[in-house]
């Protein structure tokens, strides 16, 4: 089950103010990215991962994201929920370090050489099939387009609604339907291309 | 909803928490992302305490659009538990240290740029390419500093995509004389004096909060916290309703410290909400 994060979670403490009925300056509100980080962390991460942020730049993206929340949340104004919003920008850090990296093709081999050794390990099956499909999983992802594995991500691995998705992508309904539909489409298709493979086991 | 086949289905029913990360990657990241935020600041206020009865707790004083954490925990980033292998002992204290000086003999010192994508306007957000600093000490987790002020990045210095590769810009503060003394954080007085003040300010004291601010003017004339000083007393002269003061020294605060983070807040300070 995926993460349940809250819809729009209280950024703002409810501190008195300063003084009473008068204008301190000061606000009293608190934003907290510590309560943000500890929310939002994993969803942030695997995210970041799912949309092929290389593992050696990981904690560099994800930190990333987290900056970006602090220093713009005041721009935020709750136009969207902080949901969307921050997996806003977790597409937006993704695409500028795959830009910059130019190593997800190179993160999608390793993590499949790595699940691969992995998986020669004894070790209960189920384990050994959540890495095989993993790997599949990544492997698939990568030869996505990024607009629709961005969408891909989102609604069918996050869980987010159709809506939710195309806020967090800043794309009309109608846009967003048409690429998850594209992306599911290739999705399936690399899928059953997939299932001729001999090393794919099913389950009974 | 789904129009996935029933195998594509499986593969992601399958999948889909194999991206998760552990608590050990979400302690080591928490603590990347609290050294950033003090390592971007220009005036990185780090301070070692003492008071362990007071780990954990969080006092965040907002000022203006920025904020200003004040942090007293373990000094485990973001309050998030004791290092990682990752990062073992990363002390705060230690990069202010590489920050202002020579690198200290027990600091590795990494620094490097990361960007972060400049957003066009019709996107939801804009980020602006921050660098990274990365300081580990070899500094043992029980010598991690317990409290910690962290200002706001919004002063970071920007580079262009094309330089992502060039090392990260700091702008220098004040050479230290000597090798400083790991143990003892030169910050820590006014940082806590600071505090004072604030405190004073948000428990509806603000003629308190700019006597203090004052006495410390005098007393850290070349210190780091002038700037959010300055802050606080526009703040507080708003509050005791001497506006034209604050609008006096608004714009002192404006001339002096035209990019900082708290500068909307500050000139708008005695606006009427």
């Amino acid at each position: 089950m995926a993460t349940q994060y809250p819809m729009d979670m209280a950024l703002v403490s409810t501190e008195p103010s300063a003084s009473s009925g008068g204008r301190t300056g000061l606000p009293t509100e608190i934003a907290n990215l510590r309560e943000i980080y500890v929310d939002y962390f994993q969803g942030v991460w695997r995210n970041l991962r799912r949309l092929g942020v290389a593992d050696a730049v990981l904690d560099d993206a994800v930190q990333d994201v987290f900056l970006v929340v602090h220093r713009r949340y005041a721009e935020f104004a709750r136009r969207s929920t902080l949901k969307t919003w921050i997996f806003g920008i977790v597409l937006h850090v993704a695409k500028d370090y795959r830009r910059a990296t130019r190593r997800h093709a190179a993160r999608t081999e390793r993590y499949a050489q790595a699940v691969e050794n992995d998986s020669n390990v004894h070790g209960p099956a189920e384990e050994v099939e959540r890495r095989e499909a993993a790997r599949i999983l990544h492997g698939i992802l990568e030869k996505l387009r990024y607009e629709e594995r961005a969408v891909f991500v989102l609604v069918e691995l996050e869980e987010l609604s159709l809506r939710e998705a195309a806020t967090a992508c800043s794309l009309s309904l109608a846009t967003c339907q048409r690429r998850l539909r594209s992306a599911r489409i290739a999705f399936d298709a690399a899928i059953k291309r997939h299932n001729v493979q001999p090393h794919w086991r099913r389950s009974p | 909803m789904s129009n996935l086949s029933s195998e594509a289905r499986r593969v992601i029913a399958l999948a889909r928490h194999a991206d998760d990360p552990n608590f050990a990657d979400q302690q080591r990241v928490g603590q990347g992302l609290m050294r950033r935020l003090g390592a971007g600041a220009t005036a990185m206020l780090v301070s070692v305490g003492t008071a362990k009865a007071a780990a954990g707790t969080v006092v965040a004083t907002t000022l203006g659009k920025s904020v200003l954490f004040v942090a007293v925990s373990t000094a485990v980033a973001l309050s998030l538990g004791q290092p990682s292998s990752h990062a073992a002992g990363t002390s705060l204290n230690a990069g202010q240290v590489a920050y202002q000086s020579a690198p200290a003999a027990n600091v590795v010192s990494q620094a490097k740029t990361s960007a972060v994508q400049e957003i066009t306007p019709s996107e939801p957000i804009a980020a602006k390419t921050v660098p990274e600093s990365r300081k580990v000490s070899s500094s043992p987790a029980s010598e991690l500093p317990q409290s910690m002020a962290v200002k706001e990045v919004g002063e970071l210095p920007t580079v262009t995509p094309s330089r992502r590769a060039a090392t990260a810009q700091f702008e220098p503060l004040p050479e230290v004389a000597a090798a400083p003394d790991p143990n003892i954080d030169p910050l820590q007085p006014e940082t806590a004096a600071l505090r004072e003040a604030q405190r004073a300010l948000r428990a509806g004291d603000p003629a308190a909060a700019i006597s203090l601010t004052k006495r410390q003017d005098a007393q850290f004339q070349a210190g780091a916290l002038g700037q959010e000083r300055a802050a606080v007393r526009v703040f507080a002269l708003c509050a005791i309703g001497n506006a034209v003061q604050a609008r006096k020294e608004a714009n002192e605060f404006i001339r002096r410290w035209p990019r900082s983070p708290m500068l909307s807040r500050v000139r708008s300070a005695c606006d009427v909400p």
